[in-house]
């Protein structure tokens, strides 16, 4: 009974992450920052409920997002993957000091490059794709000297998108890390993964 | 007038334009059958006729202005962007055909060709898209997948997505006005921008978090969790034969362009 209400709650947390994740990127825009942050819901709804209420989290964002844009589609699975890798880190309880999660956010933006890479390699005909990342693409295959072996085409584009996304989930996972941190403890036991994060002197407090 | 308002419930879901009112669940299958097969046939000649059709049905179910709207932002980025981006990448290959000079700058026909190829059938696929979701309500469709058995709980999940984001965008506005009057810097250099980033979301998701278990338990009192069947004020009509005719029809060109992509990728080889 106890676990059945546990995930009711986590079912009703996750329009609060497609929303947050809409929220970040339309502050962002209001800011006039040079980055996306569109996946911050994603990743508090997955590092606090696990991998299941993640990824419905970012498939829900982008066919919204789709309304406008249809292209959007494509990259679902990567708001999916973003979903089911916090909730892996969260159950090793990186999130939980500074440090592990700043690093954390190589992995996502590694994910970021390499899933980005393969859709927007199989988007656009096997071959790079034009858009932000080709600022740093076509100058380093020029600089290459132009070669045609599709390896190493493709290394080049992971390699744009990853560059490009690191600066943008370098700030997702400080904003998640605040805010995982600012979560009041009562609201935190209810969730799957919320455990994690009451620290261990309310911990005590509680068995006391 | 009331009465007219009370009997509309009386009868079936309509909006008295034959494209709108056909089923949503006939009407993503036309969407995704069309969109899916611009990307396995991968050609400009494709994406236009799905973008001429679009548009033609844009016209008679009188989303025009929104459509067009949505669709250049999405198309003029892509055209330019994939164009330049071909001619930089193969401009210089030998044997290509120059079509003409910019400034000084020779493009070529094939580059050119390339990335026509690209854009338009990413623009045809987004095109189809945009004429689903301008023409169906979510909750249309989330009853059409509800009648078909799909759980109550992917409902209210998704059209409460849709709600929350205009809410949270109401309280953003007034988050970031209320810290502007009390003095947070919102203009400036980057540092001072970002921020103020943390205290404008801080309190909108955590206020939006502790509200839903107050909605967890107003829900449950209002018999979300009970399991039985549902009653619905709105109704769909009945799905018409001619509706799964379109339905078939669009399957079939799904299919087509399958082969067409398995034979030209045969005569390659």
């Amino acid at each position: 009974m106890a676990k059945k209400e546990m995930n009711k709650l986590a079912w009703f947390l996750v329009p609060i992450g497609v929303a947050v994740n809409f929220i970040g990127g339309t502050i962002i825009l209001l800011l006039k920052l040079p980055i996306y942050l569109d996946s911050i819901g994603t990743i508090i709804v997955g590092a606090l409920c696990g991998a299941w209420p993640g990824v419905i989290v970012g498939l829900i964002s982008n066919i919204l997002t789709a309304i406008t844009s249809p292209n959007n589609l494509f990259y679902a699975p990567l708001n999916m993957a973003f979903g089911v890798f916090a909730a892996y880190l969260s159950k090793k309880g990186v999130f939980k000091k500074f440090i592990p999660t700043l690093l954390s956010s190589l992995g996502f933006a590694f994910i970021g490059g390499v899933i980005g890479a393969l859709i927007t390699w199989s988007l656009w005909g096997f071959d790079f794709g034009a858009g932000t990342t080709a600022i740093v693409v076509l100058p380093l295959w020029k600089a290459l000297g132009s070669p045609e072996n599709q390896v190493t085409k493709f290394f080049i584009q992971v390699l744009g998108e990853f560059s490009c996304d690191l600066l943008d989930k370098a700030v997702t996972v400080i904003v998640c890390y605040f805010i995982l941190k600012a979560f009041p403890t009562r609201f935190l036991s209810k969730l799957p993964l919320g455990p994690v994060y009451i620290s261990d002197e309310e911990k005590a407090l509680e068995e006391e | 007038m009331d009465k007219e308002f009370a009997y509309s419930y009386n009868d079936y879901v309509k909006y008295g334009n034959g494209f709108k009112d056909l089923n949503p669940i006939s009407k993503l299958i036309i969407a995704l059958c069309l969109g899916i097969s611009s990307c396995i046939i991968h050609t400009w000649q494709f994406g236009v006729v799905l973008i001429v059709f679009s548009t033609i049905i844009a016209i008679y179910s009188k989303v025009f202005s929104k459509y067009i709207k949505s669709l250049l932002t999405i198309a003029i980025p892509l055209l330019l962007l994939s164009s330049i981006m071909r001619q930089l990448q193969y401009g210089h290959m030998e044997g290509n055909t120059p079509i003409f000079n910019l400034l000084g700058w020779q493009w070529y026909k094939e580059p050119f060709v390339a990335g026509m190829d690209i854009s338009c059938y990413i623009i045809g696929f987004s095109s189809v898209l945009l004429i689903y979701f301008l023409n169906t309500e979510m909750r249309d469709l989330m009853l059409a997948l509800e009648n078909r058995g799909v759980s109550h709980v992917t409902s209210y999940i998704m059209l409460s997505s849709m709600q929350s984001i205009i809410d949270m965008k109401k309280s953003a506005d007034t988050i970031l006005e209320s810290q502007k009057a009390r003095g947070i810097e919102t203009d400036g250099n980057i540092i001072v921008r970002m921020k103020a980033f943390f205290p404008t979301l801080g309190p909108i998701l955590l206020s939006a978090m502790s509200g839903t278990e107050e909605k967890a338990i107003a829900m449950d009192a209002r018999a979300f969790s009970h399991e039985g069947g549902h009653t619905y004020l709105r109704v769909l009509r009945p799905i018409p034969v001619w509706e799964y005719i379109l339905d078939a029809l669009a399957i079939l060109v799904l299919i087509g362009s399958i082969v067409f992509a398995v034979l030209r990728a045969m005569h390659r080889i």
